[in-house]
C-alpha cells in the first residue's frame, strides 16, 4: 500500500468519523434545540403544518405566564432539588460503603450479593406502587418530601452500588497493602486512600442519581397530593384532557432542565471518566 | 385471542383487590373540611378551581360553616392517582370527579344522587345519570353536558356546496372526499388510542348508535357482531381516504383539534371545549370559521357519546350529607351558568342550557341540548378500558385495512365477550 493511499485512507476515515459525529451530535442534541425554540413560539406557530417559524411568532409570553403565573413550578423545583439531593447523598453515604465491601472486603458470595442488588432493579414499577403507598399512607407520609426521597433511594441504590463496585474492583491491591503497613484499618483506607481517588465515579454516580430522581414521574405521581409535588407533575399539568399549551410546557421544562445541565456541565469530566472507570473496570 | 395488561388495569386488578380490606384509616378522620379530588383548569374544573362563581363559592362556604380544599391534577393523571389510592384504602377525599369511572369505582363511592332535590334532577337531562349508574344506584351527578358533535370550516364547506353541515352518513362521506384537495384533510380524528372514552373504540360507538345498534344486550354480553357494528366501521373505514392520514396515529383529541384549529382539515367529531379554543386568535387560524352541528345521521339517526364529567362523593366521607350539598352548590343554576359564561363548559341543568345569554356566547349551546335529544351512550362498565382497548384494536386493524370491516367486529365480540365473562 502507498503512502498517498494510505493517506487517503486516513484522510476518508476521518472525514467518515467527523461526518458520522457531527449526525450524533444533531441527533442528541436536536430534542433540546427544538423545546428551546417551542418555548419562544406562539401556540398557533406551533400546531401549524410545517410549524411557522417565521420571526413575528417569535414571543416570550410562554416564559413570562409560567413564571408571573405557576408559583406551583418554583415550588415543584425547590421541592425537587430538596428530594433529589436527598436521594443523591443518601445514596452515596450508604453505597460507597456497601459496594466497597462487596469489592474488596472478604464478604461470601459477593458477587451473588451485587446480583441481588442489581436485580430489585428488575421490578417494573407497577409491581411495587400499590405495596409501597399502602406502607407510606400507614405511615402517614402521603404528600411528604422525605418519603418519596426515600423511594427515590431505595431505586437509585443498586446503581450506585454498582457503578462503584465496578470502580473499587479495579484499585490496585497495592493501595490498600500499604495503607496497611502504615496503620490503616478498613475504615481508615476507605475513608482516606480509597474515597479521595474515587471522586470521578463518585461524581458519575451522583449525577446519575440526582438526574433520576429529578427526572422521576410515577411514583410523584401517586405519592404527593399537592405541597411535595415535584417538578415532573407540574410540567404535566400543562397537558390536560382537551389542550396541551405547548409553548409554555416547553419554557416550563427549558427552566426545569437548567439545574441538570448546569450539574452536568460542572461535573463533565468527572462524569466520563466516573462511567468510563466504573463501567470498564473490574 | 390474547388481551394485553396496561398498567392501568394493574391498577384496576389491585383496586379490587383492595376494595375487601378498605378503609379503616380515613373513615375515622372526623373533619369538618371538604377534600374534592377533580382536573386542573382549563379542563373542566370547580368554581374556586377555574375562575367562576368563586364569590357565590365563598358564601357557600361561609354558609356551610365548611372548608373545601381541592387536590388538583392534571387530567390525564386522575385515573391513576384515584385508582392507587382505592386500592389501598386510604383515599382522603370527599368528592371526586369522575370520567366513565363510576362502574369501575362503585365499590367506593356513595350513590348519594337519588337524595338530590327533585327540582335540581328534574332539570338535568334523565340520560345524563347513565354513566353514573351502576348495578341499578346512581352514584354521581354529571356536571357539564360534554356530547361529541361535529364542528366544521364553515369556509371549506362553502367551497364545495354546502352551505349548512353534511346531515347524514352519505353526505358526511362526499363531504370528507371533497374537501380533500390543496394540502388539506376533509375529516380528522385521534384514532391513535385505541381505549377510553375519545378513543377509538368510543367513535365507533357512536357510529354504532348511529347505524341503530347497541353494546350489550339484557344479560351483559356484546351484541354488536351484527349489521349494525360492521355498518358503523364500515362508514369509519369509507370516511378514511378523505381523513388526515395522521388520523390514525394521534393519540389525543388536542392533536386532532390542533389539526382542524390550523385550516388543515375541515371537519371533526369534537368535544364542546372546541368552541372558546377556536375562537382565541393565539391558538386558531380559523378564528369565525367554525361552524357546529348535530352529529350525521346514520340508519337510525343522529347519536353521540357521553364525555360524562361528573361528580361523586366517597362512601367514606365523613360528612356525605355536606358533601352532597357541595355538589348542589356545583349544580345551582347561577353557578352553572357562570360555569358556561366565563369558562365555556356547557352546564348540565336543561333551564341554563336553554338562557338566551348563555346561547348567544356559546352558540354550540343549542347544538350540544339538539344532540342530547338523541341517544349517547358511552357503555361504560367497570372494565371499560380494557373493552375499549380489545375493541379499538381491532376497530384501528380495520382502519388500517389489515381486516374487514366484518372481520375486525367478530374478533372485537369475541374478546368483549371474554372479558365480560372474566367480570362474571
Amino acid at each position: 500500500m502507498s503512502y498517498a493511499h494510505h493517506r487517503r485512507g486516513g484522510f476518508s476515515l476521518r472525514l467518515l468519523t467527523g461526518a458520522g459525529l457531527v449526525l450524533f451530535v444533531i441527533w442528541s442534541a436536536a430534542p433540546i434545540l427544538w423545546l428551546a425554540l417551542s418555548s419562544v413560539l406562539e401556540q398557533r406557530a406551533l400546531i401549524a403544518r410545517p410549524p411557522d417559524l417565521s420571526p413575528q411568532n417569535l414571543t416570550l409570553s410562554n416564559f413570562i405566564t409560567v413564571i408571573g403565573s405557576a408559583a406551583a413550578l418554583g415550588r415543584g423545583m425547590l421541592n425537587s432539588l430538596i428530594v433529589a439531593l436527598f436521594a443523591t447523598l443518601a445514596s452515596l453515604a450508604l453505597g460507597a460503603p456497601a459496594a466497597y465491601a462487596l469489592a474488596r472486603l472478604s464478604v461470601p458470595r459477593a458477587s451473588a450479593i451485587a446480583f441481588l442488588v442489581l436485580a430489585t432493579q428488575m421490578l417494573p414499577s407497577i409491581a411495587i406502587a400499590i405495596p409501597l403507598f399502602l406502607v407510606i399512607s400507614r405511615l402517614g407520609l402521603i404528600d411528604n418530601l422525605f418519603s418519596l426521597g426515600v423511594v427515590y433511594l431505595s431505586f437509585n441504590l443498586p446503581i450506585v452500588i454498582w457503578i462503584l463496585r465496578n470502580f473499587f474492583l479495579g484499585i490496585p491491591d497495592g493501595l490498600e497493602k500499604a495503607a496497611a503497613i502504615d496503620g490503616a484499618g478498613v475504615i481508615g483506607t476507605f475513608w482516606h486512600i480509597v474515597l479521595p481517588i474515587s471522586l470521578p465515579p463518585l461524581g458519575a454516580a451522583a449525577v446519575f442519581a440526582f438526574v433520576e430522581a429529578w427526572n422521576e414521574f410515577f411514583f410523584a405521581l401517586i405519592l404527593t397530593r399537592q405541597s411535595a409535588q415535584t417538578v415532573p407533575l407540574v410540567i404535566a399539568a400543562f397537558a390536560g384532557q382537551y389542550q396541551t399549551v405547548f409553548g409554555q410546557m416547553m419554557a416550563a421544562a427549558l427552566i426545569s432542565v437548567v439545574p441538570v445541565i448546569l450539574l452536568a456541565v460542572l461535573f463533565r469530566d468527572w462524569i466520563v471518566r466516573g462511567f468510563a472507570d466504573g463501567m470498564m473496570k473490574g | 385471542m390474547s388481551v394485553l395488561l396496561s398498567r392501568r388495569d394493574m391498577l384496576l386488578a389491585a383496586c379490587a383487590a383492595g376494595a375487601a380490606a378498605s378503609l379503616p384509616f380515613d373513615t375515622a378522620r372526623a373533619s369538618e373540611a371538604l377534600s374534592v379530588f377533580g382536573p386542573l383548569p382549563p379542563d373542566p374544573a370547580p368554581p374556586g378551581a377555574a375562575k367562576f362563581a368563586e364569590a357565590a363559592f365563598e358564601a357557600w362556604k361561609k354558609a356551610h360553616n365548611a372548608q373545601v380544599s381541592y387536590d388538583l391534577l392534571a387530567w390525564p393523571q386522575l385515573h391513576d392517582r384515584m385508582a392507587t389510592a382505592f386500592a389501598s384504602g386510604s383515599a382522603p377525599w370527599n368528592v371526586l370527579y369522575m370520567c366513565g369511572w363510576v362502574p369501575e369505582f362503585a365499590a367506593f363511592l356513595a350513590p348519594f344522587a337519588d337524595d338530590l332535590p327533585k327540582a335540581l334532577v328534574d332539570d338535568l337531562p334523565a340520560s345524563s345519570f347513565e354513566t353514573v349508574t351502576w348495578q341499578g344506584k346512581r352514584y354521581g351527578a354529571v356536571f357539564t353536558l360534554s356530547l361529541l358533535t361535529l364542528f366544521y370550516n364553515k369556509e371549506h364547506l362553502a367551497e364545495i356546496g354546502f352551505s349548512a353541515a353534511p346531515k347524514n352518513w352519505d353526505e358526511f362521506k362526499r363531504a370528507a372526499k371533497e374537501l380533500t384537495r390543496a394540502g388539506r384533510y376533509g375529516f380528522v380524528a385521534n384514532y391513535g388510542d385505541p381505549a377510553g372514552i375519545g378513543g377509538t373504540a368510543s367513535y365507533w360507538m357512536a357510529f354504532l348508535q348511529q347505524a341503530g345498534g347497541k353494546m350489550y344486550g339484557e344479560d351483559g354480553l356484546p351484541v354488536f357482531k351484527g349489521d349494525a357494528g360492521v355498518a358503523a366501521l364500515q362508514m369509519m373505514m369509507d370516511l378514511m381516504p378523505g381523513s388526515d392520514p395522521g388520523s390514525i396515529s394521534y393519540a389525543g383529541i388536542n392533536d386532532a383539534t390542533n389539526v382542524l384549529m390550523a385550516g388543515r382539515a375541515s371537519m371533526m367529531m369534537n368535544w364542546p371545549f372546541m368552541w372558546n379554543a377556536a375562537q382565541d386568535p393565539a391558538q386558531s387560524q380559523i378564528v369565525g370559521k367554525l361552524g357546529s352541528a348535530i352529529l350525521p345521521a346514520g340508519p337510525a339517526g343522529s347519536a353521540s357519546i357521553d364525555g360524562t364529567d361528573a361528580w361523586t362523593v366517597s362512601k367514606t366521607s365523613a360528612d356525605p350529607a355536606l358533601a352532597r350539598q357541595l355538589v348542589e352548590f356545583y349544580l345551582d343554576a347561577d353557578v352553572q351558568k357562570r360555569q358556561a359564561l366565563d369558562t365555556g363548559w356547557l352546564p348540565i341543568r336543561l333551564s341554563v342550557l336553554a338562557d338566551p345569554e348563555v346561547q348567544q356566547k356559546l352558540p354550540n349551546a343549542a347544538v350540544v341540548l339538539e344532540q342530547a335529544k338523541h341517544p349517547y351512550n358511552s357503555f361504560v362498565t367497570p372494565d371499560f378500558n380494557q373493552v375499549t382497548q380489545a375493541l379499538g384494536t381491532e376497530v384501528q386493524k380495520a382502519l388500517q385495512g389489515q381486516k374487514t370491516a366484518a372481520q375486525a367486529i367478530a374478533d372485537a365480540s369475541d374478546l368483549v365477550t371474554a372479558i365480560v365473562k372474566r367480570r362474571g
